[in-house]
């Protein structure tokens, strides 16, 4: 019966999702990889959220809480539909008259076959990884058990400090939810959400490069971005890493969409997920800021317009609102480890600089290891020197600020960290990586697009239409 | 060249999703699988949730080890997976391995810690049970669970539990 209850959440978060995605993105026209994607990814995020929100509330969100939800999320997604307002599909096979491509059949089958190995390895097996039992199976159990208001002793006791109390809860309360509907923590059944999980990210990461690349190329992009032999056991392990990963791909997506079209829809969804991302892991809260940073820059001097306005307002509300409430409710949680903030001061980043060189060398050594990240990170100068004409492109230079900026976080937080370095980089250098690859997807397809020509054209089409150009 | 170069590319990536199963990671997922037999740290886990299922539910819980070296590996590793572990399988309960303010980040603080408390100590915190991990005198591991008294003698109270008289002690459990 667990088994049946888990595929019920799944269905709920599924619908969740579908009657969010018609209400934010409305009649625009969208490729069924992205209706599909935002009705994945949106479900979890939304759920998850009202979930959290909910528990604050002070009541432990059980399975009759869930059904309600998922019978709200059905009435709202039948109004939609009945009053015309869902996304009509760009039919991928517009592209090329009915004809999918026996190449493209290539890296589609590998990418589903490393989908269907994550499947295995994330149903097959209990949570063994151990960062995902102690800090996020602890914080689903303990959710699945406690209201947060009052706040659970759990969280003010500093013996715990090892599950980092201060952690954000998202990815452990969409766990916590299949709990829920089982009621009670069985870890097995529970990990269906990580397949789900992964096939968002894939979804996401494919709908973003096809902004930039044919179908054929889009599917190899994607396959290198998201289908590396590390980012796969991690999406099987349970641990927040793949779901923040998902969350910074959809916000990706949308910043792009929101550089070309500066549509509300597209600053409602990058609002969104970057929201999500900065409720997923920690490492999500600076990643907001630079978002938010790279969100308002190309819009600077249209601030008279009032539908930009209106659109940023609508970006800023989300963020400051969402992240507001969990700032509040987390006043007073104790952080002995990793008190960052505390850190940033000028005796610890300058006295600390010489560890630069380290910390370099322990990227390259990691980013050109081929068996955990395929062949990803190497491609990216290669062809940023043969496709060097997409810096014609202003969004070309926007993404690797994003990148070098991501790149640059991680770098600062080593120089700044209170652990040993060189078991901190080995412990944790690969899983930040996975927070960056789905950056490191848009600025390959940038250049592969300027290496096939018309790269601009390309994008614009797409975000006007949303149709590929044949 | 355009199209051989694409389908070289998809062929590395077919190369890149068959690794997991040659990982070691999921080389031991996969063995594991096959033959039912799970890993170390799944096996420990499985053997801890035995553990914790033979005793009373409902109290709060003290873990309590003994004997253990600081210095010893393997009796770090036991005791840090055992109390991380514990707390996780022990929920809704509460599992204490340090007194308060004491942080448990590893075997070394929680060994260092001393932890060992008293009735009264217990009492105050509304604990109803001490869960002893003690290292024997032949090098082999002894675990009992210790129910407290709901009325102690007011001599009792600045022992612990098994200290004393363990003959007039609930025990529960016990595994070799």
């Amino acid at each position: 019966m667990t088994g049946v209850w888990c595929a019920v959440y799944i269905l709920i978060l599924s619908l969740v999702g579908a009657a969010a995605t018609c209400a934010i993105i409305g009649r625009r026209r969208a490729a069924l990889a992205e209706m599909a994607a935002l009705a994945i990814t949106l479900g979890l995020g939304i759920t998850g959220m009202l979930l959290i929100w909910i528990s604050m509330l002070g009541l432990v969100p059980g399975r009759g809480v869930i059904l309600s939800i998922g019978l709200i999320a059905m009435i709202t997604l039948a109004g939609l539909i009945w009053r015309g307002r869902f996304p009509r599909p760009a039919w991928p096979v517009w592209e090329r008259k009915l004809s999918l491509g026996l190449l493209a059949l290539l890296p589609l089958l590998a990418i589903l076959g490393g989908f269907t190995a994550v499947m295995i390895l994330s149903i097959g097996f209990r949570t063994m990884n151990w960062d995902s039992v102690v800090i996020w199976s602890m914080k689903a159990r303990v959710m699945h058990y406690f209201p947060l208001t009052p706040r659970p002793w759990y969280f003010d006791d500093i013996r715990f400090t090892y599950s980092h109390l201060d952690y954000p809860l998202l990815a452990p309360m969409i766990t916590s939810g299949a709990y829920d509907m089982m009621r009670a923590p069985n870890d097995q059944p529970s990990r269906i959400v990580l397949p789900l999980i992964y096939a968002g990210q894939i979804l996401l990461v494919y709908s973003a490069v096809r902004l930039l690349l044919p179908r054929l190329p889009a599917l190899v992009v994607t396959l290198i971005a998201s289908c590396p032999q590390y980012l796969m056991v991690q999406a099987a392990m349970g641990s927040a890493d793949v779901p923040l990963s998902m969350f910074r791909a959809g916000a990706l997506l949308y910043l792009l969409r929101w550089w070309d079209r500066r549509g509300r829809d597209d600053a409602i969804l990058c609002g969104l997920f970057t929201f999500f991302a900065a409720m997923t892991k920690s490492e999500g809260l600076p990643l907001a800021l630079i978002t938010a940073a790279l969100f308002l820059t190309p819009c600077i001097k249209s601030l008279r317009q009032r539908e930009i306005r209106i659109s940023l307002a609508a970006y800023f509300l989300i963020l400051v609102v969402g992240l507001g409430i969990w700032f509040v409710w987390k006043i007073g949680i104790p952080h002995t480890d990793e008190n960052y903030l505390g850190r940033l001061r000028p005796g610890i980043i300058f006295g600390n600089i010489g560890r630069l060189g380290q910390i370099l060398a322990t990227m390259a050594r990691t980013t050109i290891h081929w068996r955990d990240w395929g062949v990803l990170w190497l491609l990216i100068p290669v062809v940023a020197a043969i496709g060097y004409r997409a810096f014609r492109v202003p969004h070309t230079w926007m993404l690797w600020a994003m990148l070098l900026l991501h790149v640059g976080l991680y770098i600062f937080v080593y120089i700044i960290t209170p652990w040993d370095l060189g078991e901190l980089m080995f412990n944790s250098l690969d899983r930040l990586l996975i927070h960056i690859a789905p950056t490191a997807a848009l600025v390959l397809a940038a250049h592969l697009a300027s290496i096939a020509g018309g790269a601009a054209q390309r994008f614009n089409h797409v975000c006007d239409t949303g149709v590929s150009p044949a | 060249l355009y199209w051989l170069g694409w389908v070289l590319l998809a062929l590395a990536g077919v190369v890149v999703c068959a690794l997991p199963f040659c990982a070691n990671d999921a080389n031991l997922l996969l063995r594991s699988w096959a033959t039912g037999h799970a890993g170390d740290f799944s096996e420990g886990y499985k053997d801890m949730e035995q553990t914790w299922k033979t005793l009373p539910p409902g109290a709060d819980v003290a873990l309590v080890y003994r004997n253990f070296s600081p210095d010893l590996e393997a009796h770090k590793r036991f005791v840090v997976q055992f109390t991380h572990v514990g707390a996780l399988l022990l929920l809704p309960r509460r599992a204490y391995a340090g007194y308060d303010g004491i942080v448990l980040n590893d075997g070394k603080s929680i060994i260092e810690g001393h932890f060992d408390p008293t009735l009264r100590w217990l009492m105050e915190r509304h604990i109803g049970m001490a869960f002893y991990s003690r290292m024997n005198a032949q090098g082999g591991l002894d675990m009992l669970g210790v129910g407290l008294p709901r009325e102690p003698r007011p001599e009792e109270l600045d022992r612990t539990p098994l200290a004393e008289s363990p003959g007039s002690n609930t025990v529960f459990g016990g595994r070799p």
